[in-house]
């Protein structure tokens, strides 16, 4: 036993001067231990989820936004950095100063975009950010964001845009406009020409109209489809595509200025809808933004798309199979107004309220979304709808608007006037939320599970959940 | 003698750099770890949320048990009928649907590659292919049996429909016990690899004569394994046993990035408890408080399981042992 306790005696002590030993050598040595401490480090790390995450946001500290440092940009996707290139090649050396940091994903975008701002004093706090129409109000209605006449925009910028632009990302306590859109996003049924002609003897977009001016006859002309084409062809790809058709509709929004959560009777429409194209099998019953979705363009199997400006380049061209007339379904579509006129998305770019250059920022919003010049050059080389009424009539005039994608049909002569007519009084900073969770009990009750009452009550139920303070009617 | 001397000396003066050598662990430990846990704590009894209207924090003030009566108490009133309970509910389901089959088979594994009359051979092959699944990360193997149990077209429905065992594809992803079921398999393949290794190692440290005695006695498998293994494996099977419902009650990853909205579809019904608190904390009006008071919840569901799983699996002869030879002390002293 003696023994024992003397050799145990023996090594710790061979052990410790070997590391003392280490140690008295001064820098350098210190790798066996760092090991060792990294081990446990680590293991601590992913424990708690949600303290490390606010921690590290701050860790920046030492490096406080100057002037000379880079000029961050917040956006989810390529869209916002493909239209600046035109300000940059306005602009010349204005692209050395902006950091473009594309976030990736549209679902983490905004808790991304939380954390960010709540430390201000980080390097990589965003100076801009894009918004997204479901929650954009979020922003605008309080300080993290600037009024654009702080960065030297005037009422004269203005004039151009559509009027619903300016009205979405308007401050509701003060009026003052606290963000900008380059784009101008009016919705249109778009479909198969070739399809439409082969099974409903359709040739031209007036009579696609009247086919589907009502959802009963949308319901009619889908029924019509599954037959004839024997079940190959379907109206819609995933019951989700008519979501934003209904929501835009709504006359109130989700949650008044007085925090007061409402459901719109046009919603129960919406559900019964989905409903119905679930239980009558009308749609390929697809998931929005699916890789099965995203194929839909490119085979016979949808006739058709709900969408807006923006999905005409970025959803159906991009998936048509090809790039030029003949190629895959490239140039066998066309538009029209469907049962409802509505209105799709569209991104707003805004100042932060600890922006580092003012000045700068305003120039970024001129050159995108008030320069006449800069916008004209976007659209007729990107085909996109800006928010710039000059602009598009110059294009419309000039024949630009002929787009060999949709076998000549002119997109702005389609877009114009339903952009003037745009009403977006249906917004809350709720949406995006708010559209989740009513997704979850519209599943339920279009596949039987549940009836409508307890569907639209678990709907609410999930929403007091999600935001306590609400008061329900 | 001298050197001896000087060598206890030189002992005790570099003994305080064993406080250095560990010392980053502590401090580590008390900034990611110690604060964030008492900051909870205080946190669970406060109201602390973010007014999307404005977007802008409520709080945190205190609001004594506030939070933990809406955790409780569903709105109509009646008790445990909240979304808190329902996702401890799903967590639990989906824990005992792996937990149970995954040790099981793990025993029966650990007991086949341990025997030494059966001696299966290619041992180590069998071994890499059992742990495998574990070492693939749990994003790549959701994204796989999403894809996998796709409606209406993911490989499965297909071969379901095409081989005639179904007319119509199923919505394998939208139904509650089917998601519940996929959630619970993929755990269940993931983990019982890494249990049938740690009950291999606990199986092999049980002395080899202890089976050999029993064998020479005319012991059966079943006897041996009843009354020989189990019994001595106890100690690591309490270890598998409180790390796994541990984990279990944990559980995120799969039923996260399986379901298609990431809420546990269909209607929350696999939605777990840190996916709850996840969203409470950083979806909709961000309610720190409430997710705080959620997670000394969990913590306290988590004590309860682990104490039970202590309790049960206590070592009753050794107990009986020490009560009978204190018994025989008191009477012996009683007989002096």
């Amino acid at each position: 036993m003696k023994k024992k306790l003397l050799s145990v005696i023996l090594s710790t002590a061979m052990i410790a001067s070997v590391l003392s030993g280490c140690g008295g050598n001064g820098g350098g040595t210190a790798t066996t231990p760092a090991t060792d401490d990294a081990a446990p480090a680590a293991d601590a790390a992913p424990a708690e989820d949600a303290a490390p995450a606010e921690d590290a946001a701050p860790a920046d500290d030492a490096a406080p936004a100057a002037s000379g440092d880079k000029f961050y940009i917040y956006s989810w996707n390529t869209e916002l950095q493909e239209r600046l290139a035109y300000v940059f090649a306005a602009n010349p050396g204005m692209e050395d100063r902006v950091e473009y940091v594309n976030v990736g994903d549209s679902g983490i975008y905004q808790e991304r975009i939380d954390q960010l701002l709540q430390a201000p004093d980080a390097q990589d706090y965003p100076d801009m950010i894009a918004f997204e129409a479901a929650y954009i109000m979020k922003y605008t209605n309080s300080d993290q964001t600037l009024d654009i006449k702080e960065l030297g925009l005037t009422d004269a910028d203005l004039g151009e845009m559509y009027p619903y632009t300016l009205t979405v990302p308007t401050d509701k306590r003060n009026g003052a406009i606290k963000g900008l859109s380059w784009q101008a996003c009016p919705g249109s049924f778009m479909y198969r020409t070739d399809l439409a002609e082969s099974l409903l003897g359709v040739t031209s977009p007036e009579e696609m109209q009247a086919k589907i001016s009502t959802w009963d006859d949308f319901v009619a002309t889908a029924h019509e489809i599954k037959e004839k084409s024997g079940d190959a062809t379907r109206i819609l790809s995933s019951n989700g595509d008519i979501a934003e058709v209904f929501r835009s509709n709504m006359e109130n929004p989700w949650v008044d200025d007085n925090g007061v959560f409402r459901m719109d009777p046009i919603m129960e429409q919406y559900m019964d809808m989905v409903k119905t194209l679930e239980q009558e099998d009308l749609t390929q019953k697809t998931s929005t933004w699916t890789d099965e979705w995203n194929a839909g363009p490119s085979t016979d199997s949808v006739f058709g798309y709900f969408g807006c400006t923006w999905f005409l380049h970025w959803t159906i061209k991009a998936n048509c199979g090809g790039s030029a007339v003949g190629e895959g379904t490239y140039g066998l579509w066309n538009m029209c107004q469907g049962p409802m006129p509505y209105y799709w998305g569209g991104t707003w770019l805004g100042a932060t309220a600890g922006c580092s250059d003012k000045e700068l920022a305003g120039q970024i919003m001129k050159g995108l979304c008030c320069d006449t010049e800069i916008m004209t050059k976007m659209s007729s080389e990107t085909l996109d709808y800006v928010n710039n009424k000059t602009a598009m009539q110059t294009l419309s005039d000039q024949g630009a608007g002929a787009y060999d994608f949709l076998g000549g049909q002119d997109f702005i002569a389609v877009f114009s006037p339903l952009a003037d007519n745009v009403d977006v009084s249906f917004m809350s900073a709720y949406d995006q939320k708010v559209n989740d969770l009513l997704g979850t009990q519209i599943t339920e009750y279009s596949l039987g599970n549940k009836d409508k009452e307890t569907a639209i009550a678990d709907f609410k139920a999930a929403v007091a959940e999600a935001y306590p303070s609400l008061t329900f009617e | 003698m001298a050197k001896s001397k000087s060598n206890k000396h030189k002992t005790v003066e570099y003994g305080r750099y064993g406080y250095y050598f560990i010392a980053p662990f502590f401090i580590v430990f008390a900034i990611f770890q110690l604060w964030p846990l008492i900051y909870t704590l205080g946190l669970a009894f406060c109201e602390n949320y973010t007014d999307t209207m404005w977007n802008v924090e409520v709080g945190p003030t205190f609001n004594g048990l506030q939070n933990f009566s809406t955790i409780f108490v569903g709105s109509d009133g009646s008790l445990f009928d909240t979304y808190t309970f329902r996702s401890l509910g799903a967590t639990l389901i989906m824990w005992l649907m792996n937990f149970l089959p995954q040790i099981l088979l793990a025993l029966l594994l650990a007991v086949w590659f341990t025997d030494t009359r059966v001696k299966i051979k290619a041992q180590g092959a069998y071994k890499i292919l059992v742990f495998m699944p574990n070492i693939i990360t749990a994003a790549t193997i959701s994204v796989l049996f999403y894809k996998l149990f796709d409606y209406p077209n993911g490989p499965i429905n297909q071969f379901l429909v095409n081989s005639g065992i179904w007319d119509v594809p199923y919505q394998f992803l939208n139904t509650k016990w089917a998601t519940r079921s996929i959630i619970s398999f993929i755990n269940f393949w993931m983990w019982y690899g890494n249990t049938m290794i740690v009950l291999t190692a606990g199986v092999l440290g049980i002395s080899p004569s202890l089976f050999e005695a029993a064998r020479v006695d005319g012991a059966t498998s079943w006897q041996i394994f009843k009354s020989v293994t189990l019994p001595l494996l106890r100690p690591i099977m309490l270890f598998s046993l409180v790390n796994s419902a541990i984990g279990g009650l944990q559980m995120y990853d799969i039923p996260k990035l399986l379901t298609t909205s990431g809420y546990g579809d269909p209607d929350y019904t696999t939605r777990t408890m840190t996916m709850y608190i996840r969203e409470l904390a950083f979806s909709g009006a961000r309610q720190m408080g409430k997710a705080s008071a959620v997670s000394l919840v969990l913590f306290v569901v988590t004590l309860f399981f682990s104490l039970a799983l202590f309790y049960i699996m206590r070592d009753k002869d050794a107990i009986r042992e020490k009560k009978a030879i204190k018994a025989a002390q008191k009477a012996r002293k009683g007989a002096n």
